[in-house]
């Protein structure tokens, strides 16, 4: 079922925004004029997409910068690590940064989900949800 | 290559190409070598976390690593400039048609 959740107004290109149709959490991203629709959360740790950065297709995540192909979903590199440079840290903050590393390689990225998006005669955005 | 290296090898010749367009470079006429080289930053990156040049000693210092993250053109400027390439060949100064033409110099002799 097609649903009505913005105006192509509010998505620039090179823009993301968050619309909800029901329990589903969609993140909009414009890629030079066209609208994708990609499931909100980052398939690493369910940040907010449209609080990321969007480049051509990829978008960005901005938690750990994993990148995304807003076309596919697909996911295109892994989190990056917190770096603290010569900040200084508490020994328990440098224990909790180690161990969150390591875990970080562990974890698995997953693809986000995609929604088929089209943009109607009166401007509005249209996603294809259930 | 899999799949999905093929799919970031195009994402990171996306996003470079924003980066070093300012910087009066573009990826060398050289298909193949630009293809080879991304390749490897492909791994590099599976491997290291970041798209390293495949060219270049990683320190383990990692400031002196991040220097050398492709494109790391800006952290090299006076050297490339002068061979009118990067160091790996991935880039070359605008104007370049014969990448294969270009000398391969140390820094110190730029």
């Amino acid at each position: 079922m097609w649903h009505e959740v913005a105006r192509l107004d509010d998505v620039v290109p090179g823009g993301t925004k968050y619309v909800r149709v029901g329990e589903e959490e969609i993140c909009l991203c414009n890629y030079d004029g066209t609208v994708y629709a990609v499931s909100r959360r980052c398939g690493h740790q369910n940040a907010p997409l449209e609080q990321g950065a969007l480049e051509g297709w990829i978008v960005t995540c901005p938690l750990h910068d994993a990148q995304f192909d807003v076309r596919t979903g697909k996911n295109l590199s892994w989190p990056i690590d917190h770096h603290f440079g010569e900040e200084r840290l508490s020994e328990a903050r440098r224990r909790f940064e180690r161990l969150e590393k390591r875990l970080q390689w562990k974890t698995r990225v997953h693809d986000l989900t995609t929604f088929p998006a089209r943009v109607n005669d009166a401007g509005g955005i249209e996603v294809e949800v259930g | 290559m899999t799949m999905a290296d093929a799919t970031r090898k195009d994402a990171l010749r996306y996003l470079f190409e924003k980066v070093v367009d300012p910087l009066g470079f573009k990826f060398t006429p050289d298909e193949e070598l630009a293809d080879f080289l991304l390749e490897q930053e492909v791994k590099l990156e599976q491997d290291h976390g970041a798209p390293y040049c495949p060219c270049q000693a990683r320190t383990g210092a990692r400031d002196d690593d991040m220097k050398i993250v492709c494109p790391c053109i800006p952290f090299h400027r006076e050297h490339f400039d002068a061979m009118k390439r990067c160091w790996c060949g991935l880039f070359v100064h605008k104007g370049v048609t014969d990448p294969d033409s270009l000398p391969q110099f140390p820094p110190d002799e730029a």
